[in-house]
């Protein structure tokens, strides 16, 4: 391993001296934002890889509406919200979701957790806060539909699943961009397959490198796109072979588009997106909490100074917002990413604070 | 937050399995892998198994999640 390290260190090395300049990698999922926090990746790349943090956690780029939402439904005594354990702490105007867990609130492990809920409560609607990229929107159509065989109408979905590739357009459409290349993530490209991102590089120009989460992925990864960058190659390759093919898993996929269509969608920091954001068709509509509960999809003015958003689209470093470790700690965030674990900013909080404390 | 766990398939019944993970047992979906079997490694992310998974990948994986200390007392960071 050490030798590999060192060959992809070399390569690294090697190619920023050829490029000559500056130049910029961004990532796409929290999770790879945590793993190369953690294992010290940014110490020890040569200064002129710049590697930025994007949009890639979906708690961190759920619209606030979404949040205020979920609280007010949280509110109701007839409902129960089921909701995997990174939403419950996001703040809103009312606090957040925490407070009501156990009673109106539950965390569920699986889709399948809040079906389970739905048979227990049958006084109760159960809502699936469903929060995620393609990885994790598979697991809701599955349920919408087990739902609808069974015939379980105390249930229901409150998507917020969001699709990562019109995200990415979007970032590279702004002509002030300065993205080089992208390190795509892990697990969405087992779903969606490493050749959906062939699009980046068609109608961008960007180099696409799909990596794991291991730290000799992360580093090959961005070895790999230091070759791909200093031989001008505009490809999408994947070396995270074991798990990753180029058309993914076409099960999830033909259950996406049977059970979804895609819909114009809000980001946090990104805005309105077309087609970036997965609804219940019409059939399924009785599953469907916006429709259910006639939900307010108005966007929603933050006033708290949180500078989430620009950090999610590189814009900024989590330390150049004033909140952050002051006003917004991972005990009292004001901001989703610092709540999440996987967030940017709860990422350089808890592993490069000291060099940027003010 | 993609996170997945590699798990080996000990009990499965039509889409129904119990899997094994460094010796904590859940119960996983295999809706998302319909050629999934008995004895299988797969990466199961939010309940669901999403990809079959070789050996040496899952050590791989294992032996990082032994590694990673808990990053923030969230619980269970499983959606994305």
């Amino acid at each position: 391993m050490l030798r590999r390290i060192s060959i992809a260190h070399k390569l690294i090395d090697a190619a920023c001296e050829k490029l000559g300049r500056p130049f910029n990698i961004m990532e796409v999922c929290g999770t790879h934002t945590v793993a190369i926090f953690r294992n010290g990746v940014r110490t020890f790349i040569p200064q002129q890889m710049n590697l930025i943090s994007g949009p890639g956690c979906p708690v961190c780029v759920t619209d606030q509406r979404y949040i205020e939402n979920c609280l007010e439904m949280a509110q109701r005594d007839d409902c129960i919200i089921a909701t995997y354990g990174d939403m419950i702490r996001v703040p809103g105007t009312t606090g957040s979701l925490e407070k009501h867990r156990g009673t109106n609130v539950r965390v569920v492990f699986s889709a399948e957790d809040a079906l389970v809920l739905a048979k227990e409560n049958p006084n109760k609607t159960v809502i699936l806060l469903a929060v995620g990229f393609e990885t994790t929107a598979p697991a809701t159509a599955v349920v919408v539909k087990e739902a609808a065989e069974r015939g379980i109408e105390n249930f229901c979905v409150y998507s917020g699943h969001k699709l990562v590739i019109p995200a990415m357009r979007t970032l590279l459409s702004n002509k002030n961009n300065n993205i080089d290349a992208f390190l795509c993530p892990g697990h969405v490209s087992i779903i969606i397959g490493y050749g959906a991102f062939r699009e980046i590089v068609d109608d961008f120009g960007k180099v696409c490198v799909v990596a794991g989460f291991e730290p000799m992925q992360i580093i090959e990864g961005l070895a790999e796109i230091c070759r791909l960058l200093t031989e001008d190659k505009k490809e999408v390759v994947s070396i995270y072979t074991a798990v990753v093919t180029e058309k993914g898993n076409q099960k999830a996929q033909q259950l996406l588009s049977e059970v979804f269509d895609s819909a114009d969608g809000y980001w946090r920091g990104l805005g309105k997106i077309e087609k970036s954001s997965l609804v219940l068709k019409p059939k399924y509509e009785q599953f469907d909490a916006v429709k259910r509960f006639a939900i307010n999809e108005q966007p929603y003015k933050d006033k708290s100074g949180c500078r989430c958003g620009e950090v999610l689209c590189g814009l900024i470093e989590s330390p150049e917002c004033k909140l952050f470790g002051n006003a917004c700690t991972p005990q009292e965030p004001v901001g989703p990413c610092m709540v999440s674990g996987e967030g940017t900013c709860a990422a350089w909080y808890k592993y490069n604070r000291k060099r940027h404390t003010r | 937050m993609c996170l997945a766990v590699p798990a080996r398939i000990v009990e499965l019944e039509g889409d129904n399995a119990i899997v094994d993970a460094m010796g904590n047992r859940f119960r996983a979906k295999t809706t998302l892998l319909p050629d999934a079997a008995l004895g299988n490694l797969v990466l199961v992310h939010a309940g669901f198994a999403i990809s079959i998974i070789d050996e040496e990948e899952a050590k791989k994986t294992w032996q990082l999640i032994e590694q990673i200390d808990n990053f923030l007392e969230t619980d269970k960071k499983v959606s994305g």
